[in-house]
């Protein structure tokens, strides 16, 4: 409205206009309120225009553009949040089945890519190597079964020597022999280690090394396995 | 005798009236394990090649011998004329040239011999000899005016089972510093005898029962103690030279050499 009377009035008319409006405005201020400003007498204390204006309606911001929601949008874009949710969740998933692969049953990948290359030419046995073979695995077998015997044999002559020991034990004292049933369980569990094929040195110091482990890690595993810890005393 | 008779006298048991009395050892063998693998006999060395050599000619090729062959293959081409020669065929190390490299190496270890000095010398006091088979402990222990080698023995006292007896046997023989590990609390061998006619008049006691336990040595070092006259380490085929052989017959029972 302001600007309308401007291009009606012209330059000087709309100075002076604005003043006296302006003027309206300090004054509204100075009193603190916005009631009964009609009557109240416009004076100012300067001699020229105000240049600027103090009033909180200068700082308001412009109003903002009402949004117009399409529930049909909305309606979109919640169905779309889900299914790549969901989608999500159906990788998760098929992921953890993924199982470890077993080398053993694969095989590793670059000997299977090499697999060609690897093929070794069989040699022919002459009649004497093949008989000589057949021969020493029947020898070994029976070589086998006399050691498997003796020392089944053994081992019964051991324990009958144990349960002669314990009936004439009992034949001395029941106590004694109620004693000599007991488990001595400082022995579980018990462990033997070796033999070896050269003896230890005696004194030696093995040097420290520094131990890499370069085993692949597989998706949900963090940390290696700790390596075991022999102990060789 | 006497004198280990009249100390012990509560260690007598009675059992039978038709037996009489009795007096009831405990005694220890003590076995050192092998420390090292036994030598293989001709039969076994002769199959463990076979089998390695079945092995080898089902076996596929391996990186090493891959190696070797494109080793092989460059040297071929090297001998062409219109060969040329990469940077990386240039500084390329051989898998023979590895080889020796690994045998120079291997050559700086040096591994304990599986004779030991004890074994030059035959010192059979020694518990480092034999280190392939299993070494037994046996004593040359007064059986009342007699000696003999037998495994560690003592009396049994009142108020003490037979391992404990058995412990105390080793301790009497060895010393407090000789540690072993016994095998239960079980006997595993029993052995009877008869004292001279003599003794048995005197003091109305037909002879001894003893009961051997089992242990393993565990390390520590054997004190020869003043109730034993002498002690040796021996493996079993050795131990007809030294026990009785009615008393080794009984022990061989229990000594299993496998």
């Amino acid at each position: 409205m302001l600007k309308n009377e401007a291009v009606a009035v012209g330059p000087e008319v709309l100075l002076l206009q604005l003043w006296h409006f302006l003027c309206a405005d300090v004054m509204l201020v100075l009193r603190g309120t916005s009631t009964g400003c009609q009557s109240c007498r416009r004076f100012t204390t300067s001699g020229g225009p105000l240049a600027f204006q103090a009033t909180p309606r200068l700082s308001a911001e412009p109003p903002k553009k009402k949004k117009r929601i399409d529930s049909q949008a909305v309606l979109l874009k919640e169905i779309k949040r889900r299914n790549k949710l969901e989608k999500s969740i159906k990788k998760l998933e098929s992921r953890a089945r993924i199982l470890k692969p077993v080398e053993e049953i694969h095989g590793e990948r670059s000997f299977v890519r090499t697999m060609k290359e690897r093929h070794r030419e069989k040699p022919v046995l002459t009649f004497e190597e093949s008989e000589r073979r057949i021969k020493l695995f029947r020898e070994w077998a029976q070589y086998k079964n006399s050691q498997h015997t003796e020392q089944i044999n053994a081992i019964l002559t051991a324990i009958k020597s144990r349960e002669r020991a314990m009936d004439e034990l009992r034949k001395i004292s029941e106590q004694l022999y109620l004693d000599a049933l007991k488990i001595d369980s400082k022995l579980i569990p018990y462990t033997v280690r070796g033999p070896v094929q050269t003896p230890p040195i005696a004194g030696y110091e093995a040097p420290d090394g520094e131990v890499t482990n370069t085993t692949r890690l597989f998706e949900g595993e963090e940390t290696h396995r700790p390596f075991p810890v022999i102990d060789t005393k | 005798m006497i004198k280990q008779f009249s100390s012990a006298v509560s260690a007598v048991e009675s059992h039978d009236e038709k037996e009489g009395l009795w007096h009831v050892y405990g005694s220890v063998c003590v076995e050192r394990l092998p420390i090292i693998s036994a030598e293989l006999t001709d039969l076994e060395k002769d199959f463990q090649q076979v089998l390695l050599d079945i092995e080898n000619e089902n076996s596929m090729l391996s990186d090493h011998e891959l190696r070797h062959l494109a080793d092989i293959r460059l040297a071929e081409m090297r001998k062409r004329e219109d060969y040329e020669e990469t940077e990386t065929d240039a500084v390329r190390i051989t898998a023979v040239e590895d080889e020796d490299k690994w045998q120079q190496e291997l050559k700086t270890i040096s591994p304990a011999s599986r004779l030991t000095e004890a074994d030059k010398a035959d010192d059979q006091k020694s518990i480092n000899r034999k280190l392939d088979q299993k070494l037994i402990f046996v004593v040359n222990q007064k059986l009342g005016d007699d000696k003999a080698w037998i495994l560690p023995q003592v009396l049994r006292e009142q108020n003490e089972n037979l391992r404990q007896t058995a412990e105390r046997a080793l301790r009497d023989a060895c010393g407090i510093n000789f540690k072993a590990t016994f095998l239960g609390n079980a006997p595993c061998g029993f052995y009877k005898y008869k004292y001279p006619e003599a003794v048995r008049d005197e003091t109305g006691v037909e002879g001894g029962k003893v009961f051997f336990f089992k242990a393993f040595t565990k390390g520590g070092q054997v004190e020869k103690q003043l109730n034993i006259l002498d002690y040796l380490w021996i493996s079993k085929d050795e131990m007809p030279q030294y026990l009785k052989p009615k008393y080794f017959k009984e022990i061989d029972k229990f000594l299993l050499d496998f």
